[in-house]
C-alpha cells in the first residue's frame, strides 16, 4: 500500500454502510461497505451489473439514505457533481443553460454562473456548441455536456456512474482519455462506477472490487498507472497483465453469467458445438442452442 | 404508370435513376399558396352563382354579406360584438388555464387527487352543454358570467386531461438528476415539471380553444348576453340571413387569426428545442 496519494488528507469515509430495500435478505443491496477516499484520489468501483454500485453513489450524494452506517465528509457542505450513465440533459435548455443548471442549485450569482459555464464548456471542448439544444448533439457530446454540468461546481467529489457505457466504442475510447485528463487536472476526488476492468484500471489510483448482490467489498487494489493517459499505454505497462488477472479472478466467481471474461474458454464451447453437430437427431439442435452458449 | 415506364426506358443505357413520385416531390410555397387561393376563389364564385338562384333571405350573395359587414362596422356594432365575444372567450380560457394547470398537475402526481376528482371530471365531460346552459341560467342568470361559466365547464376537462397526461409523462431520471444537484421541490417544479408539460399544455389549449369557440357562441345565442352568438339569434328571428352569414364569417376569420397570429407563433417559440420533423 504505497501510493503517492496515501499521505493526502481524507476526503470522505464510507463507514459500515448497509442498504436494504424492503424487508428480508432478498432486499439486501449493500452489506457493510467501508472504505476511505483521500483528497484528489481517483477510485473505481467495479462489480457485477446490478450489484448495488449505483446505490452506493446515490447514498454518497444523498439521493438515498443508508439503512445503517454513514458517510463522513471532510468538508461541511461538500460540492458533489454527478455524471449518470445517460446524459440526463434538460431537452428544453441549450448546452449553456444545461451546464448552468449544475451551479444554479448552489445559489451562485448570475454573472458568476455565466462565466463558470463558459469555463466548464471549454474544459469539455464544446464552446462552439454553446447555443445548441441536446437533440442537435451526438451521444458523446451530450455526455460531455453532462460532465461540464458537474465540473461547473468545481466539485470536491465527482461521482460517475458508468458514464461511458452508453457510447459507441470509438467515442468511448476518446472520451475516456479526455475525462481522465480533465479529472486528473481538476483535483476533484473522483468515484467511478464501472464494470469495464480496463476503464477501472486506467481511471484510478485504487480499484474497489465488489461482490455480487448483496455487495461487499472484496478487495481494494492499488493501481500504479498514474502516468498512463490511454488504454493503449495501459496495456503495455508491465504491471497490467498481473493486476488485470487479479481483478478478473476476484470477479470471476461473482459474475459467471454476466461478463464475457467469465465464460468458459472458447475451446470448450467449440468442442461442445461439434458434439451437437454430429448428433443425428433434430433435438440436437435445441441441445446446442441451449448448452453451446452459456447464459 | 406510363410515365414511369418511359423514364426507365430513356435511362436504360445510362446509370439507373430513381426519382421520387410526383406526390412526394417538394413543392414551392408560392405554388401551394396560389392553389389554395384559387380553390377559395372558385368556392366564392360558386356561392355567388348559387345566390343568384335563391332569394336573398335564403342564400345571400357575397355582395349582400359585404354590405352587412360594412354597415355593422360603420355603426360600431361589429367591433362592439366582437369585443364582447372575445371577452367571454379570453376570460374562459384564462380561467381554464388558471384552474386546469395546477389542478391537472396535482391530479397527475397524486393518486388520491385523481380518485377524488375522477367523478367530477367524468361528469363535466359527459353532461350535455345544453344542460350546463340550463343550470347556469337557473343559478347565475343571463349574464356574462353565465356564458363564461358554461364555457369553462365545457372546456376545462379537455384541457385538464392533457395536463394530467403531461404531468405523468415526466422523465423521473431528470428529477433524480436535479435532486442529486440539490434542487428544491420548487426548482424541480419550475425547471423540470412545467417545461415537461409544455407540449401537453399546447395540445390542451388547442382542444380547449376549439370547444370554447363553439360553446361561447352557443351560450350567447341561448342566453342573449351580447356577442356574436346573440347577434345571430336576433338576426335569424328577423330573417336577416345576410347578417347571419356575416357574423358566421366573422367567427371563421377570428378563428383563423387566432390560429396563425397567436397560437402558431406561441407554439413555435415554446417548442423551439424540439427536433423539427423533416
Amino acid at each position: 500500500m504505497t501510493t503517492e496519494t496515501e499521505d493526502r488528507p481524507t476526503e470522505l469515509r464510507v463507514e459500515h454502510v448497509w442498504k436494504e430495500f424492503g424487508n428480508g435478505p432478498a432486499g439486501a443491496v449493500l452489506e457493510d461497505i467501508s472504505f476511505d477516499v483521500r483528497k484528489g484520489e481517483l477510485i473505481s468501483i467495479v462489480g457485477p451489473s446490478g450489484c448495488g454500485k449505483s446505490t452506493l453513489l446515490n447514498i454518497l450524494c444523498d439521493l438515498t439514505a443508508p439503512s445503517r452506517g454513514q458517510i463522513v465528509f471532510a468538508s461541511v457542505r461538500p460540492r458533489i457533481g454527478y455524471v449518470f450513465q445517460a446524459p440526463r440533459l434538460l431537452p428544453w435548455r441549450s448546452v449553456r443553460r444545461n451546464v448552468e443548471f449544475g451551479l444554479e442549485q448552489a445559489k451562485a450569482a448570475r454573472a458568476e454562473i455565466h462565466v463558470r459555464a463558459l469555463e466548464a464548456v471549454r474544459l469539455v471542448q464544446l464552446e462552439e456548441h454553446m447555443d445548441k439544444y441536446p437533440h442537435q448533439l451526438s451521444g458523446g457530446m451530450q455526455q460531455r455536456v453532462a460532465l461540464a454540468r458537474a465540473l461547473i461546481l468545481r466539485p470536491d467529489v465527482l461521482l460517475m456512474d458508468e458514464p461511458f457505457a452508453a457510447l459507441d466504442a470509438l467515442t468511448r475510447g476518446y472520451l475516456l482519455e479526455e475525462v481522465l485528463n480533465i479529472v486528473r487536472h481538476s483535483g476533484s476526488t473522483t468515484l467511478l462506477v464501472t464494470h469495464d476492468i480496463d476503464e477501472a484500471m486506467l481511471m484510478s489510483d485504487r480499484v474497489v472490487v465488489m461482490s455480487s448482490r448483496p455487495a461487499r467489498v472484496k478487495e481494494i487494489i492499488d493501481m500504479p498507472f498514474t502516468d498512463c493517459s490511454s488504454v493503449d499505454m495501459l496495456i503495455t505497462d508491465p504491471e497490467y497483465p498481473r493486476l488485470r488477472a487479479k481483478i478478473r479472478d476476484l470477479l470471476r466467481p461473482e459474475v459467471s453469467d454476466l461478463i464475457p471474461d467469465a465464460r468458459p474458454p472458447l475451446s470448450a464451447v467449440d468442442s461442445e458445438r461439434s458434439l451437437a453437430d454430429s448428433c443425428p437427431y433434430p433435438t440436437g439442435l435445441t441441445a446446442r442452442s441451449s448448452r453451446g452458449v452459456p447464459r | 404508370m406510363t410515365s414511369t415506364r418511359s423514364r426507365l426506358a430513356s435511362t436504360r443505357r445510362g446509370a439507373q435513376v430513381r426519382r421520387a413520385p410526383d406526390g412526394a416531390r417538394p413543392q414551392s410555397r408560392l405554388v401551394r399558396v396560389t392553389r389554395i387561393v384559387a380553390a377559395g376563389l372558385v368556392l366564392l364564385g360558386l356561392w355567388w352563382l348559387a345566390s343568384r338562384v335563391y332569394a336573398a333571405y335564403v342564400l345571400p350573395g357575397p355582395p349582400d354579406v359585404w354590405n352587412s359587414f360594412t354597415a355593422a362596422v360603420s355603426r360600431g356594432l361589429w367591433a362592439q360584438e366582437v369585443a364582447a365575444t372575445l371577452a367571454h372567450l379570453f376570460a374562459a380560457i384564462a380561467l381554464i388555464i388558471v384552474i386546469g394547470l395546477p389542478v391537472g398537475i396535482i391530479i397527475g402526481r397524486f393518486v388520491i387527487a385523481d380518485d377524488l376528482t375522477r367523478g367530477i371530471l367524468v361528469l363535466l365531460q359527459t353532461v350535455p352543454t345544453i344542460v350546463l346552459i340550463a343550470v347556469a341560467l337557473v343559478f347565475i342568470g343571463t349574464t356574462d358570467s353565465s356564458v363564461i361559466a358554461v364555457t369553462v365547464a365545457s372546456g376545462l376537462t379537455y384541457f385538464m386531461l392533457n395536463i394530467i397526461q403531461g404531468s405523468r409523462a415526466i422523465d423521473h431520471a431528470l428529477i433524480e438528476m436535479a435532486k442529486a444537484y440539490g434542487a428544491s421541490e420548487r426548482t424541480i417544479m419550475r425547471t423540470i415539471i412545467l417545461p415537461s408539460t409544455v407540449p401537453y399544455f399546447l395540445a390542451g389549449c388547442r382542444i380547449a380553444l376549439g370547444v370554447t369557440w363553439q360553446v361561447t357562441l352557443f351560450s350567447e345565442y341561448l342566453m342573449g348576453t351580447g356577442g356574436i352568438g346573440f347577434q345571430i339569434s336576433t338576426d335569424i328571428k328577423l330573417l336577416d340571413t345576410s347578417d347571419v352569414f356575416m357574423w358566421g364569417l366573422t367567427a371563421v376569420l377570428l378563428t383563423f387569426l387566432f390560429e396563425y397570429v397567436v397560437f402558431r407563433p406561441a407554439e413555435r417559440y415554446l417548442t423551439r428545442h424540439v427536433k423539427k420533423a423533416q
